[in-house]
């Protein structure tokens, strides 16, 4: 009973700062919006509106009342889901980016994957072969890894798979031919073409995003594959693996069954925050691969000055990290008893 | 019962070192230091780079082999070769000497961005580590919510409110680097502020001021400049980003990340524009994370690995 | 005549230092049968060195030499990987010094007892939890079933190394090594965990190696005793005449000790002596 209390007070405190730090991301953006030096009633009417027109717009648009009173307007709009819109495409931003918002989670969703896939396996390994020489080539793999610029390795990419070896299908989500004849069902492009049942189109989507993926996927999995050793390590040197080996169990067993499941909590976080990452690298890689997602769009948004666009994205970005860090530690007693409450 | 003395093991090899002063004490130190940096061969190619990108930087004028602005639209994108060491971009300018003024901003923004954060989050850090109660907790919170933000597009949000350029691409990429500092700055001074030098030091007067940058900062500044050293190439791929997306230094400044996105429309006919400040950008931030990894190495023995 | 249970000869373990290799071990020798030897030494005498070695869990860059290393009629010297797995946990176990550390944190007890049956016996599920839950009665659990449920930090400290016992007992091996396997425990438990060690050693008729730095706990329960000073066997004791002791390290050792005859006495210190290390 007392545990149970405990454990609603525990929740409830992290809900809290869960929601001070939304409300926070909000000021920053509200904040960020508000310095800007192009004037937002103009912006709306047009440098050649009467002086008239000017103030009814400025009223309409609730600037005219104390900063408090907008920001709170401003998180009551966000919170319906309102925010604001775009002056690029002349409709709710919210609306925009529900549209494009999948292409940037199925380009990111695969990268981590082969992040993850690699990745974790790669740590592991390291770990067991620590400073031996694949230890020193996957350090050398990794730490590449965090020294090259996303989008130069994109356009490397595409000249040498797609210009040279024609491996890749190039740049977009999709060849031509079948951008218009794909029914939109979840707006993920692989499972769309799918659902189709049309193997062709398939074919061409996998071709398209494949390289992009791999791209990112090479991203997360130097940071994952680098932080996985280091915890390994760790926890390698503690006297339950000793326990282990004295049972008889291989070194397989060692490192897969008693190590591993011991750092899946700081691993999960490790990835929560690479995906993070991901999700923010695609205002480049998009931008590289002319991929339509968020990304894309906000870099779009940028250069005509549609700033609620832009404001509207990186509020989104900075949602999901949030979140994803949230669900990191959703996971963390399911994957580790002593973090349970009893 | 065995008193469980432990057994005395053998000194070190080599005589003891008594120091005599508190200033030989630290230059000893600090020699010891550099002999294990020396012979840690990450930490002397991350320095040599490094060292090759200061020099790159000042000398630039006098190794340069033409002017980085000089466009000869007959001579446009020329491959490499004798007359253009590393070839010409599409305006025909010489890529060996736009690469060596690149450097500069390069060079400036990792500085400045490093002056204007590492600073700033360190002192908010020990304040909140220092004070504990509700200062912290304020602070502590607002490091949160602006680490919560990703980086990359807040300083992109910022630099698109404040007009793209060198300066306002380093005011907001400070803003966005220096949450790291303040948490560890904060660690640090927590598990200094009971210690018995700091209780000893609170006894005797000392006001907080003079404790917190007489006896608590010097401790927190190795672990902070490894923490900057790192950061160096992060700080260099974010500038980069903003550069390609056009919004860093503005043309005709020869800026390594404009000059990729320049060289993006000529990427299947002259691979080279963007190919050559690319590996400038991936070598430099390269040196900054091998300097890093190895001061960490060097410097803090908990990492040992 | 009998095979003897372990022989050990000139068993040498060494480390790498940046002044050249260390020994940490030497020339450790040890004939034994179903019997209870106790191995005394202060730490960093090489004990637990020596318990390692003769399990094959010396890790690189540590490197182990002898010339007899012998399991009743197993070869140890240049065993197999595999080999050394089979050996582990079927033919030898050993007990480790604080369950808060030696448990894997996040398995059930249960789990972990069966692990051992899993690695070296075929035998059906059910059967293993049966197994599991027999061997944890027998270390003197009232509550098997809530045991095997358990996690490691659900349990005391006491309880946690009745279950590493059981363990290490689960697939029946014949040598038992125990390092320090009650230092870390409180002192009321400490002598629980003592006798039943000792009466699951008689009734099973195992070899034991108990180490440990307690000379007169060591003395109760062994037959015979060896004495380690910095990684060398000073002395070799029948437990049942410690007053015959003659190497001076012993004997400062034993001087140590509080007894009514030295009530009101300070006790002395022990004075070392470089020779020691010589012999």
């Amino acid at each position: 009973m007392r545990g149970l209390v405990l454990g609603g007070v525990m929740a409830a405190r992290g809900f809290a700062a869960l929601l001070i730090t939304l409300v926070g991301l909000l000021l920053v953006t509200f904040v960020v919006g508000r310095v800007m030096p192009i004037d937002p009633v103009v912006a709306a009417v047009g440098d050649k509106a009467s002086a008239e027109t000017y103030a009814k717009a400025r009223e309409a648009l609730g600037l005219d009342q104390p900063v408090w009173i907008q920001f709170g307007r401003y998180i009551g709009g966000v919170a319906r889901g309102d925010l604001g819109q775009s002056s690029l495409s002349n409709r709710p931003v919210s609306e925009d980016i529900a549209r494009v918002f999948p292409a940037t989670v199925e380009l990111s969703t695969l990268g981590i994957l082969v992040g993850i896939i690699l990745g974790v396996p790669l740590g592991v390994f390291a770990a067991h072969r620590r400073n031996r020489w694949p230890d020193q080539i996957i350090r050398s793999v990794s730490l590449l890894g965090y020294s090259t610029p996303v989008f130069w390795l994109g356009l490397i990419g595409l000249l040498i798979f797609y210009a040279q070896l024609g491996w890749s299908g190039g740049p977009g989500r999709i060849d031509t031919a079948y951008r218009y004849s794909v029914e939109e069902w979840s707006g993920l492009m692989l499972v769309d073409t799918l659902y189709s049942g049309d193997w062709d189109a398939f074919r061409s989507a996998l071709s398209h995003i494949a390289l992009p993926a791999l791209l990112l996927g090479y991203f997360s999995l130097a940071y994952i594959a680098r932080m996985t050793r280091g915890f390994m390590i760790e926890e390698l040197s503690k006297e339950y693996v000793t326990t282990a080996r004295l049972k008889g169990a291989s070194e397989a067993d060692v490192l897969w069954r008693h190590a591993l499941p011991n750092v899946l909590v700081p691993v999960i976080t490790v990835i929560a925050l690479a995906y993070a990452q991901l999700l923010e690298g695609t205002v480049l890689t998009e931008t590289v691969f002319a991929w339509p997602g968020l990304g894309l769009y906000i870099t779009n948004s940028l250069f005509s000055a549609d700033m609620p666009a832009v404001l509207g994205g990186t509020l989104v970005v900075g949602v999901c990290f949030v979140l994803l860090n949230k669900i990191s530690e959703i996971l963390y007693p399911i994957l580790d008893p002593r973090t349970r409450s009893r | 019962m065995i008193v469980a003395s432990s057994p005395s093991l053998p000194e070190p090899v080599g005589t003891r070192f008594e120091p005599s002063s508190r200033t030989q004490a630290r230059l000893v130190q600090l020699a010891r230091a550099l002999h294990r940096a020396a012979r840690n061969p990450s930490t002397l190619a991350g320095s040599l780079i490094v060292l090759a990108l200061v020099f790159a930087a000042i000398l630039a004028p006098l190794l340069a082999t033409h002017d980085p602005m000089a466009q000869d639209l007959a001579a446009r994108l020329t491959p490499p070769g004798a007359a253009h060491w590393l070839g010409t971009d599409q305006l025909g300018r010489d890529l060996y000497s736009r690469l060596l003024y690149g450097a500069q901003p390069t060079l400036m923004i990792v500085v400045l961005v490093v002056a204007l954060s590492a600073p700033f989050g360190v002192a908010i850090g020990l304040l909140a580590g220092y004070f504990g109660g509700w200062v912290e907790a304020v602070l502590m919170r607002v490091t949160d919510i602006v680490m919560a933000f990703p980086r990359l597009i807040l300083a992109l949000a910022l630099v698109a409110v404040l007009q793209p350029g060198l300066v306002n691409a380093v005011i907001a990429i400070a803003i966005t680097a220096w949450p790291p500092y303040a948490r560890l700055a904060r660690a640090e001074t927590l598990s200094l502020r009971h210690s018995e030098f700091v209780e000893a030091a609170r006894g005797l007067g000392m006001p907080s001021g003079q404790i917190i940058t007489g006896q608590i900062l010097p401790l927190c500044l190795s672990s902070a400049a490894i923490r900057a050293t790192l950061d160096m190439a992060g700080i260099i791929l974010t500038a980069a980003g903003l550069g390609f997306l056009g919004l860093g230094a503005q043309p005709p400044m020869a800026e390594w990340g404009a000059m990729i996105a320049a060289g993006r429309d000529h990427i299947f006919d002259a691979w080279w524009v963007a190919a050559v400040p690319g590996l400038a950008i991936v070598l430099v931030s390269l040196g900054f994370n091998l300097l890093g990894d190895g001061l960490r190495d060097v410097l803090d023995p908990k990492h040992h690995d | 005549m009998m095979q003897p249970l372990l022989q050990v000869h000139g068993l040498t373990v060494t480390f790498p230092t940046p002044s050249g290799p260390v020994p940490v071990v030497r020339d450790f020798s040890l004939t034994m049968g179903r019997e209870k030897i106790g191995v005394v030494g202060e730490s960093g005498s090489g004990k637990s060195m020596t318990a390692r070695a003769i399990l094959g869990l010396v890790r690189p860059p540590g490197q182990v030499t002898a010339r007899t290393l012998q399991l009743e009629d197993m070869d140890l010297m240049g065993l197999s990987p595999r080999g050394w797995q089979a050996l582990r946990g079927k033919k030898a176990g050993m007990i480790l010094q604080d369950p808060k550390f030696s448990l894997n944190p996040i398995k059930r007890i249960g789990n972990q007892i069966e692990e051992t049956l899993r690695l070296h016996e075929p035998i059906r599920r059910g059967e293993r939890r049966e197994r599991a839950l027999a061997m944890l009665e027998a270390v003197g659990i009232d509550d098997p079933v809530r045991v095997y449920k358990s996690y490691p930090h659900e349990l005391s400290g006491g309880m946690g190394q009745r279950a590493m016992i059981a363990m290490m007992l689960v697939s029946s091996p014949n040598l038992l090594i125990a390092d320090e396997p009650t230092s870390a425990l409180d002192v009321v438990v400490r002598e629980q965990v003592l006798r039943l060690l000792d009466t699951l050693v008689t009734d099973r008729g195992l070899g034991l190696i108990l180490i440990s730095h307690d000379l007169p706990m060591v003395a109760r329960f062994c037959d015979r005793i060896l004495v380690m000073y910095r990684g060398r066997v000073v002395e070799t004791l029948d437990a049942r005449y410690l007053d015959a002791a003659t190497h001076p390290y012993t004997r400062g050792l034993l001087a140590c000790l509080p007894s009514p005859a030295t009530r009101g006495h300070m006790l002395p210190t022990l004075s070392r002596d470089p020779s020691w290390e010589a012999a």
